[in-house]
């Protein structure tokens, strides 16, 4: 009946705060990570897997994973490089509501221990044609005064020549 | 991290959001911001009249489209008085304020409304409430195609 | 033994970009009506509702409030199940389970999505957990730029495997009066001049965000028998979680989907899956994942599904139809997306999807809704009379 009458909508920005609490695995993770530039697995002693990031409890064997430090590996932080995408799709931060527009690499390392972990590939001026599969790729940390306890503490993964 | 203490991550989510009234929504609201006018909705086959109006009979499920004007008169049925303060984003103004559900004459169901801005402008005191107090609307002098359109109710003098 | 569940009803929303005209409940109204008059039934003798959509998408938070009104619950048992990508899935999942325990003869599931109404991108991010991997995820368009890229490098698929999908999905759509993306493609090459999102994912590689709603009504064996549309027998359901996974390593990433077709293909005596079901609507949202998916499923040897696609095997009116309504790639409402699978196999097995009907003789259908990082959700449906 009213098909072309003007419709409202109520525009708004939905900001809300939280407080995570980390827990004492990933918690310690995460320290270790700020304070130290660490990057630490655990192992399970029920099956054996390494366990990325650590946590209370083997998901498939129910074993209970001991606390820091019995069992915790720090990863050297080199891997090889698997595969890379090339982020041309602009990016919400959900935390900022801010559009990241302008495009980046990211790449999947083959860590320590065959663990697969995803992150930035960078610095930002890398040149995406001189990647290859298995090229060696190492942990770049940002500088402690920027880092605040989350996995972006790690910059980026640079690429190693031989 | 010494055994024993709690590591916190602090964050937030800030995400933009649109929401639409809808048609029907959209044609109360129009009304209510252009010419300062309530106009509720009737479902015949229920014989009730839905104030806010909705196109979706809660009863019988059928599609309502027959408009009634409603007075900006009313009874108020209960209240409350808000003291906590939780924040400027989930609340239209700084507690405390009056909270009241006023049934508009004409209409079957009650509107949840503000009361006299008590703090602010001393047209209602929280002692004069009582149900079946008779009240009116006070609306904006900008509207602005919302709820709040209607500034608050105030006791008839 | 439980009571045996069966479909008497079907109703979905027409599927946009942006719906305006009309609010969550409203929009979640047309398909409930829709539905009722399917199964001719009216309102009052549904006994049960289960609703959901994924919720951070609208901003708007405990839906079951504001729907109970519109879908006709009033003063009725009725619950929300928001389980991410899958919710869909776990809707119809939730009413057969409240068919099958007996406590009800007749239910309506309900699901919606209104993506217009926020940002579907901050939204799939909060997904992510913020003490591990929020800060760096580049979302489902990233998670499916790997699935293309993993496809290739380990199928020796052409870089326009992606886009014959597309070229199907768009000729299925095409059909479908419901679907969301009807574009008009007529050849592989007019595919691949979609611009990439994040290589070698192309923008026509992706699922739209839809706004739409879906409802089914569901009966107990002996109250289906009495109504008067032709019942679709629910024959099983599953789902499997799979162990919280932060990267995608290759194929283990696809373990839910594998133990979730698994399970039902061994407990209801499949095992040709191509022959044995006739047709397929399954919860792809990347033109990439439905050919790794449907390897997963076991339909296919690994690496050889893209070799069918190009044989024009999973067209409507071919050997074994895939998304016959068009799929996640062409209509993506979220919360209603994985009850739409479910709806379209089970006009499909009535004889009723029209212009989308399958040529195939319809016997059995699978339907799945996928989400977060590792959830499936999987039906066996079955024709009346078989
Ligand atoms: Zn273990
Ligand atoms: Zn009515």
């Amino acid at each position: 009946m009213e098909e072309r009458e003007e419709r409202l909508s109520q525009e708004r920005i939905m900001e809300i705060r939280y407080r995570w609490s980390a827990g004492p695995y990933l918690g310690r993770f995460l320290a270790e990570l700020r304070d130290k530039g660490k990057f630490y697995v655990v192992r399970c002693p029920g099956c054996e897997r390494f366990l990325l990031p650590p946590r209370i409890v083997c998901s498939t064997c129910y074993t209970r994973i001991p606390e820091y430090p019995d069992g915790w590996i720090a990863l050297s932080g080199r891997g090889i490089l698997l595969d890379w995408q090339r982020v041309i799709y602009p990016q919400m931060d959900p935390e900022t509501g801010e559009v990241r527009d302008e495009p980046f690499l990211h790449g999947t390392f083959r860590l320590d221990h065959d663990l697969l972990f995803v992150h930035y590939l960078g610095p930002a001026d890398l040149d995406e044609g001189r990647l290859q599969e298995g090229m060696k790729v190492e942990m770049v940390m940002k500088p402690q005064e920027q880092r605040e306890g989350k996995v972006t503490d790690i910059h980026y993964f640079r690429i190693v020549e031989d | 991290m010494a055994s024993g203490e709690a590591f916190v991550v602090e964050g937030k989510l800030r995400v933009p959001y649109d929401n639409w009234y809808g048609t029907l929504a959209s044609a109360f609201f129009r009304e209510l911001r252009d010419h300062g006018k309530i106009r509720g909705i009737r479902c015949p086959a229920c014989e009730k009249v839905y104030m806010p109006p909705r196109s979706v009979c809660p009863r019988c499920l059928g599609t309502l489209s027959v408009w009634v004007d409603l007075p900006p008169t009313g009874t108020l049925q209960t209240f409350t008085v808000v003291h906590y303060d939780y924040g400027q984003y989930y609340q239209p103004m700084k507690p405390p304020y009056l909270l009241g559900i006023i049934r508009l004459d004409g209409a079957d169901t009650g509107l949840c409304h503000l009361l006299g801005e008590c703090h602010l402008l001393g047209e209602v005191e929280q002692q004069e409430l009582a149900p079946g107090l008779r009240v009116e609307a006070r609306f904006r002098e900008d509207r602005k195609g919302n709820i709040l359109d209607i500034v608050y109710f105030r006791p008839i003098r | 033994m439980a009571i045996r569940p069966a479909i008497v009803g079907v109703g979905q929303t027409y599927h946009r970009s942006k719906r305006p005209d009309v609010n969550i409940g409203e929009l979640c109204t047309e398909a409930v009506r829709a539905a009722l008059e399917d199964a001719k039934l009216p309102p009052e003798k549904i006994g049960a509702f289960v609703v959901g959509n994924m919720e951070l998408f609208e901003g708007r938070y405990m839906q079951d409030m504001w729907q109970t009104d519109f879908v006709g619950a009033v003063g009725k048992p009725l619950i929300r199940v928001t389980t991410g990508g899958t919710t869909g899935g776990t809707l119809a999942s939730v009413a057969f389970e409240h068919v099958a325990s007996g406590m009800f003869d007749l239910v309506m599931a309900v699901g919606f999505e209104k993506q217009s109404e926020g940002d579907t991108r901050a939204g799939l991010k909060t997904v992510a957990d913020p003490l591990w991997n929020r800060w760096q995820t580049t979302g489902a368009i990233g998670y499916f730029a790997r699935v293309a890229t993993f496809y290739i490098k380990e199928t020796g698929a052409p870089e326009d495997a992606g886009s014959r999908v597309r070229l199907r999905l768009a000729r299925h759509a095409a059909r479908n009066p419901h679907a969301h993306l009807r574009m008009d493609l007529e050849s592989v090459d007019q595919v691949m001049k979609f611009p990439y999102l994040i290589p070698p994912l192309r923008q026509s590689d992706m699922c739209p965000a839809s706004e739409g709603a879906c409802a089914i009504i569901v009966a107990s064996e002996e109250t289906a028998r009495k109504l008067p549309r032709k019942p679709v027998w629910v024959d099983d359901w599953t789902s499997v979680h799979k162990e919280m996974v932060y990267v995608r390593g290759g194929r283990h990433s696809t373990a839910d989907l594998e133990m979730a077709a698994d399970r039902l293909f061994r407990r209801n005596g499949i095992r040709e899956p191509m022959k044995d079901i006739s047709v397929a609507e399954i919860y792809a949202p990347a033109t990439w994942a439905e050919l790794e998916w449907l390897e997963a499923y076991g339909f296919c040897e690994k690496g050889d599904a893209w070799k069918l696609e190009e044989k024009g095997q999973f067209h409507f009116d071919g050997p074994f139809p895939v998304n016959p309504s068009g799929g996640v790639v062409c209509t993506n409402p979220i919360g209603a997306t994985g009850l739409i699978r479910v709806a379209e196999c089970a006009l499909q097995l009535r004889g009723d999807a029209g212009e989308h009907q399958i040529t195939r003789k319809p016997t059995r259908g699978f339907s799945t809704a996928w989400g977060g990082s590792g959830w499936t959700v999987a039906h066996l449906l079955s024709a009346d009379g078989l």
